[in-house]
Parts: C-alpha cells; structure tokens; sequence
C-alpha cells in the first residue's frame, strides 16, 4: 500500500483512504476528505485508490451477505478474462430472473411457428421442434442482481418431441434457459447506488488501464423438463400450458 | 338510467374500436437493437419493456437482416404484408420490440439457422434444405 502517497499530501488516513465509497450496503455515506483527496490525484493514483476502494467494497458486500456479487467484483479484479460460471440455484433466486423465464415460456406456448408445426402432424407420427427466445432485464436495485450485473439476457431453447393422438398432442421435452452477461463497464455511464450517489463507469475503466482488471463473459444454465397433453380447438388455438 | 347506459356502451364500443383499430394497422418493419443501457438503474423495466429497445439505424444492422428477414417472418409464422419492397406488420407485434429484436436477431444469426436445419433434418423435411443451406454459406462469406 502506497502510505506515503496520501500522508504526505493530504493528511489522510488509511481508513479514510479506503473509504471513497462508504458503505453502500448500510447506507453510509463516503469520506468527503478521501473525495477531495482523490480528485487532486493523478490517473494512475486514482486507479490506486479506486482498487483499494473495490476491494473494501468487497469486503462490505460478504458482510452485507450478498458474496456474489463480492466474487464477480473480485474476478474482474483479478483480471483473468475466463468466464464466471453462475450457479443457476443463485439465479432463480431472483424474482427478475424468475419473471424473464416466465415470458419466454409464455412466448412457447402462443408461438405462431409453434402452431405451424402442429398443423403438419400426422396421426401418431413423432415430430421434433426447436426455437428460441431471448428475454432483456435488469436487476431491482436494492437487491443483489444489481450489483452482479445491471442488464443482462436469457435465451431460452425448446427441444419438443411432439405426436399427434386424435385430438390430443403429447408434448415432451425441454427447455434449456441459458443466462449471459458480459461484466463491463462503458465510457459515458454510470450506476446510481443509494447513499453513495452515481458512480461512473470511467472509473472502473481506469482500473482496467492502470490495475489490470479486465471484463469476462457471466454464465449460468439450468433446464425444464416437459410432459403435457394438450388439445387445439376449431379456431387453431391450443391450450398448451408449460409452468 | 337507461341514457346513462347507452352513453356509456357507445362509449365502451368507441374505445373498443379505435383501440383495436390502432393496434391492427399495419406499420413499417424496422430492425431493433438493444438500448444501451448509460444510467444504472433501470425503473419499471418490466412495465415499460421497450425502454430497453431502440429502432436501428439503417447500417446499425448487418447486411443479413435485409437478406433474411422475410425467410425469418415466414418460419416464424409473423404475417406481414409488402409495399414498394418494404415489410409492413401489425402495430401490436412491431411494439413489442423485444420481439421484433428477436427477429432481428434471428436475421443476423447463423446460429438460428443451423437450428433450423438440425430441426428439419431431424424431422426428414427436405423442403427447406436448398434455401438454409444457401443462407449459411452466405454467412460463412
């Protein structure tokens, strides 16, 4: 640690060095001298002092119980560039992801394409349909998600084994849910966190100048399984129901 | 009283109508982007979904889309209708932009077709082969 870099100009101690942020998790605000501190400082200094005041943050984060988004903040610190697997069980936790699942299930169930298909069934006869559907959202900002990762996609893919029996379909199969975001930082943007106030990106992206840091790809997959009867009616509409 | 409630229905029906006809005319088909998202975070995302879309521009979007957007529409069973070469759909589905940047995905995204194809393929229906086939290999270029 730099000691000498902020005694010797400010006057500043090491607590309140580390304490750029505050406490974002407790609502605590940061140290207004490390501010005035900062902005004296050159680019590279400020990089310094900006890894510290993550690092700190992270710290805050595992207290505050929310680990991952202390672990995401910690790999992009750490500068590999692999992709972060996500366990899908965090995932589902979050009401957001839970709801962006739920519209591409629906998007199955009244697909047009889906309904095309069907109509080229024949008496007993095995079919296989595949699509895709990707969903947008973001995280609720008082909750952990936000903090992992601001806007983010699933892509959801249904492998369908369908056979016609009268006037019954027998649907079985999956759909692979697939979550990914990329865990980067853009010039001209900011996250607004309550207490601490906007927070630019640009200042992550000097870290990645000067520390090393470095974006990655977030992952994280999971799967439903599918057995249903279902039945069309005389004006094509099928009453298809997958949750 | 009975005043009250012919008003009322006239009214109903009046709404009715200028609702269902503005979202059932046909608009123009644009390609649709993610907005890029600047000022974290984002309020009421799920009730105004389409604050995380934006129309393209018209070079924003890769070559492909033009080339494959139609073949897109019809596999997905999209109705649409043409004018002087440009696609019209339905108001109701062009404002639902993540489905319309759903499509413009599938344009640009040679994965979907191959998708496609295994699909097929899988289902022995040769019908379609010639024309996934050709649009990989243009992707491939």
């Amino acid at each position: 640690m730099d000691n000498k870099l902020f005694k010797t100009k400010n006057e500043l101690e090491y607590l309140e060095y580390k304490n750029l942020f505050g406490n974002p998790f407790w609502n605590e605000q940061g140290s207004f001298k490390a501010k005035a501190f900062y902005f004296q400082l050159n680019e590279r200094d400020k990089a310094l002092m900006l890894k510290k005041n993550y690092l700190e943050m992270i710290e805050k984060a595992r207290q505050r119980n929310f680990n991952m988004a202390a672990d995401c903040l910690q790999w992009w610190l750490d500068g590999s560039g692999f992709t972060k697997n996500i366990d899908f069980h965090w995932l589902r936790k979050n009401n957001e992801v839970i709801v962006a699942e739920r519209v591409n299930v629906e998007r199955f169930e009244n697909d047009p394409e889906f309904i095309i298909f069907l109509n080229t069934l024949t008496n007993e006869k095995a079919r296989t349909y595949v699509a895709h559907f990707d969903r947008i959202f973001t995280g609720g900002i008082f909750r952990e998600l936000y903090y992992v990762s601001g806007t983010s996609t699933i892509t959801s893919t249904c492998y369908f084994t369908v056979t016609k029996k009268k006037n019954n379909f027998i649907l079985s199969g999956k759909i692979i849910h697939k979550w990914w975001d990329r865990y980067d930082w853009h010039k001209g943007a900011s996250a607004y966190v309550p207490t601490i106030g906007n927070i630019k990106d640009s200042d992550a992206l000097l870290v990645e100048k000067y520390c090393g840091a470095k974006p990655y790809e977030m992952r994280g997959q999971w799967q439903q399984n599918f057995n249903k009867t279902f039945q069309m009616d005389s004006s094509g509409d099928i009453n298809l129901k997958l949750r | 009283m009975k005043k009250y409630i012919i008003i009322l229905l006239t009214s109903f029906i009046f709404l009715f109508s200028v609702n269902y006809y503005w979202q059932n005319r046909y608009v123009k088909l644009r390609p649709v982007v993610p907005n890029e998202v600047l000022h974290r975070p984002v309020f009421f995302s799920n009730i105004f979904h389409n604050q995380l879309f934006r129309i393209a521009n018209p070079n924003e979007v890769s070559q492909n889309y033009y080339k494959n957007i139609r073949y897109v529409l019809d596999r997905s069973g999209q109705k649409y209708i043409v004018k002087s070469g440009d696609i019209y759909i339905k108001y109701k589905y062009m404002n639902d932009m993540e489905l319309i940047w759903n499509y413009t995905k599938r344009a640009t995204d040679p994965a979907w077709f191959k998708l496609k194809r295994e699909m097929d393929s899988i289902n022995g229906d040769a019908k379609n082969k010639n024309e996934l086939d050709r649009i990989i290999n243009e992707f491939e270029k």
